[in-house]
């Protein structure tokens, strides 16, 4: 089956007047959806490792339990457990 | 077999295979079909007839997969389109009501003449370059005889005389070929999720 036994050339025409093509920058941004698609996986992948590794970092110093120079100021600090500069405790 | 003459159902299968050369086909022939749809039959705006374009290539793309009948492509890809045009409507329409409601029967015919014109259309692919250039340049594109002739550094009287050798010649491709296309609401379309 075709859609008609007889086309006339003006029906041709009328259809193929129907199709007027698409701006060519949304093909092309279309064509590129693939190599968008890869790229944000491997973001996505590399940002799973980011976390992880700094996942295994955090590990590693609650293991050491180091106490870095200044850290005990900070932490008055953050309390406001401070002298303030010129005043008294 | 060049790709733009692969059936819709092995362009598919080398989509999901990966093929970039394959997916530019796929998207360079349901482009043009993809547009009309947004533009001439809903009328979307430019801004928002781009956005549901790239939505319907993205989902095609993140889809391929999960089609139940590659062969299905067009009117899955037609269902997609017209759904995302409606959400469109709707949601312009509760920011300013529409001067028309949405007429789905008209949508329908209209499609479906946008069905065949895509089957026209992919027959020019089996004509001559020089033949499918030139009529797509002419009724598609708008172009005038002039326009056409510069660019093919061809005089305007050999352009006129090659658009109606080459309308003959379609015509006869057409009325003689199998078909390959059935419209898009006689086929099942409620795999488009």
């Amino acid at each position: 089956m075709t859609y008609r036994a007889h086309y006339s050339e003006g029906r041709i025409a009328k259809l193929l007047g129907a199709l007027p093509p698409a701006p060519p920058a949304w093909v092309e941004a279309a064509q590129e959806l693939p190599a968008a698609y890869q790229a944000m996986d491997g973001m996505a992948a590399r940002a799973g490792a980011a976390q992880e590794f700094q996942a295994e970092i955090v590990a590693d110093l609650a293991k050491l339990e180091i106490t870095e120079p200044g850290t005990e100021q900070a932490q008055r600090e953050s309390n406001g457990n401070v002298a303030t500069p010129g005043g008294t405790e | 077999m060049s790709l733009g003459l692969l059936a819709d159902a092995d362009l598919v299968a080398r989509c999901r295979e990966g093929d970039q050369h394959a997916w530019n086909e796929l998207v360079n022939r349901f482009s043009r079909y993809v547009y009309a749809i947004t533009s001439r039959i809903y009328r979307l705006g430019q801004h928002d007839a781009e956005d549901v374009f790239q939505e319907v290539f993205a989902r095609t793309y993140e889809r391929l997969d999960e089609l139940r009948d590659d062969e299905a492509i067009r009117p899955w890809i037609a269902t997609l389109t017209r759904r995302l045009c409606v959400d469109r409507l709707r949601s312009a329409a509760r920011e300013q009501p529409m001067d028309e409601p949405i007429d789905h029967g008209e949508a329908d015919d209209a499609i479906e003449m946008l069905d065949e014109a895509l089957a026209v259309h992919e027959g020019l692919k089996t004509l001559p370059e020089h033949c499918g250039e030139v009529l797509d340049r002419f009724f598609a594109r708008d172009e005038s005889y002039r326009t056409i002739g510069e660019a093919l550094d061809l005089p305007a009287g050999t352009i006129a005389s090659r658009i109606s050798r080459c309308l003959g010649k379609l015509k006869g491709q057409l009325e003689g070929r199998k078909p390959r296309f059935q419209p898009s609401r006689d086929r099942n379309e409620s795999q488009v999720g």
